[in-house]
């Protein structure tokens, strides 16, 4: 991740905490208790030049 | 503790804090175990049992507690490594203690080593390639600031409160010769160092260390003939998380189960307590441990320090000789540094930093999730 970068425990709708990084959203407005939904993060491309991506969440679009 | 003998530390000592990049582990180690048997005024020959405390980084691997006992002689005592992230040396203490109070040994030492790296510690190690490095989630001052951050949401904890604890802690190393950095800073100076982790900076943050520690202990029956104030050793209780779905606490590790259960055996409460030592690897470690630990309820820890509850001065003193934060963390030696100075304070010998009536004394001493609190007095 490039610095510098939001990360937060995100509690799902049926109950878990898993620690994840907020991305696309701006590191200001990333806050306890923001609503957040899931999102796919490019980590890096592969030696065919696929993209690698991994879970990540984001600012739940319309809720600030 | 109920059933069992006694257990009296009878040595400390240290080998000072810093960075010694032309001192090998065992260089630093025999330093420390030397004074400490020194203070106890025993051989080591005496020495019935060893335990090391050690995280790894540079030097051997495997098998070094031998190694490194092997410095001060030979003569056949079983040696045991500890590793417990930063708690090490004091967890290898229990087990050392425990053997103790069983009637397996009269007396046993404890060696905390560490050389480390400068730089950020890579909780995964450097190139790790799972989801939680790749994704910037294995950084510890970040678990720090998270908790940091719930606390301020939650109880209005402000970003001053944390930065007065590296204020508090660094001038308390101004007295301590051992400590990594002996200089006090202010408030400002702390809050416009270079950001970290929000609201964690700079000088929020441990520095890595080199250093050692050495503690020894005896049976009560054994120390008698060689101090007439024995320090006891009268409680010790570790623990590991309790699983809660992530709905973890606050703090690094289940402190307020573990000390719950350091109080009972004590026979004590945290109003009994005169000087603490805490986990402050970041400034958020004191403010979150005082509330688990019973001193101020959850959400005043933050005004209780701003105020000097803290302070040598103040109500329950916490980390008198700097700290993590100050003091340094070499991370093996770091538990028996604690024991180390909660001793001196119940011995009176703790010069400028000294806090009066220090008849009862507390070490908390986390690592990677794990949680060790010992109870000492007079």
């Amino acid at each position: 991740m490039q610095v510098p970068y939001a990360i937060a425990q995100v509690e799902l709708e049926d109950g878990p905490i898993v620690a994840a990084a907020i991305v696309e959203t701006p590191l200001d407005a990333v806050r306890v208790g923001l609503p957040v939904e899931m999102t796919l993060h490019t980590v890096r491309h592969d030696e065919d030049g696929n993209e690698v991506v991994a879970h990540a969440f984001r600012a739940r679009q319309g809720a600030r | 503790m109920s059933g069992g003998r006694d257990v009296v530390v009878l040595g400390v000592g240290l080998h000072p804090f810093g960075r010694f990049p032309e001192r090998t582990i065992d260089d630093l180690a025999r330093e420390a175990a030397l004074a400490a048997l020194d203070d106890a005024g025993i051989a080591f020959r005496e020495v019935e049992a060893g335990f090391l405390g050690r995280v790894g980084g540079s030097g051997p691997p495997v098998g070094v507690g031998t190694r490194i006992f092997a410095e001060l002689g030979q003569h056949g005592i079983p040696i045991t490594n500890v590793e417990l992230a930063c708690g090490s040396s004091s967890r290898a203490l229990m087990h050392a203690a425990d053997m103790i109070r069983a009637g397996t040994a009269e007396t046993a030492m404890v060696i905390g080593v560490e050389k480390m790296e400068r730089g950020m510690l890579q909780v995964g190690g450097p190139g790790a390639t799972n989801y939680a490095s790749i994704m910037g989630l294995n950084v510890m001052p970040a678990a720090y600031a998270m908790r940091a951050q719930r606390h301020m949401a939650e109880f209005g904890t402000r970003p001053e409160h944390f930065a007065q604890v590296s204020v508090k802690s660094h001038k308390n190393a101004v007295h301590n010769p051992n400590a990594q950095y002996r200089i006090a800073i202010t408030l400002d100076e702390v809050l416009g160092s270079r950001m970290v982790c929000e609201p964690i900076t700079l000088y929020q943050c441990c520095p890595t260390s080199d250093g050692a520690s050495a503690v020894v202990l005896a049976s009560a029956a054994f120390a008698k003939k060689h101090t007439t104030s024995p320090v006891y050793l009268r409680a010790w209780a570790g623990g590991s998380p309790v699983y809660a779905g992530g709905h973890e606490g606050l703090g690094e590790g289940p402190t307020s189960l573990v000390a719950q259960r350091a109080y009972e055996r004590a026979g004590i409460g945290p109003e009994d307590v005169r000087v603490t030592q805490v986990h402050d690897a970041f400034t958020p470690g004191e403010i979150l441990t005082i509330e688990e630990l019973g001193y101020v309820k959850q959400g005043e820890g933050g005004p209780f320090v701003w105020e000097g509850g803290t302070e040598i001065t103040g109500k329950y003193p916490v980390n008198t000789d700097g700290g993590l934060l100050s003091r340094g963390h070499p991370m093996g030696a770091t538990g028996g540094a604690m024991v180390t100075e909660i001793v001196r304070q119940l011995r009176g010998q703790a010069g400028q930093r000294q806090v009066e009536h220090a008849g009862t004394g507390l070490v908390q001493n986390a690592g990677i999730g794990g949680v060790n609190v010992l109870v000492l007095s007079r």
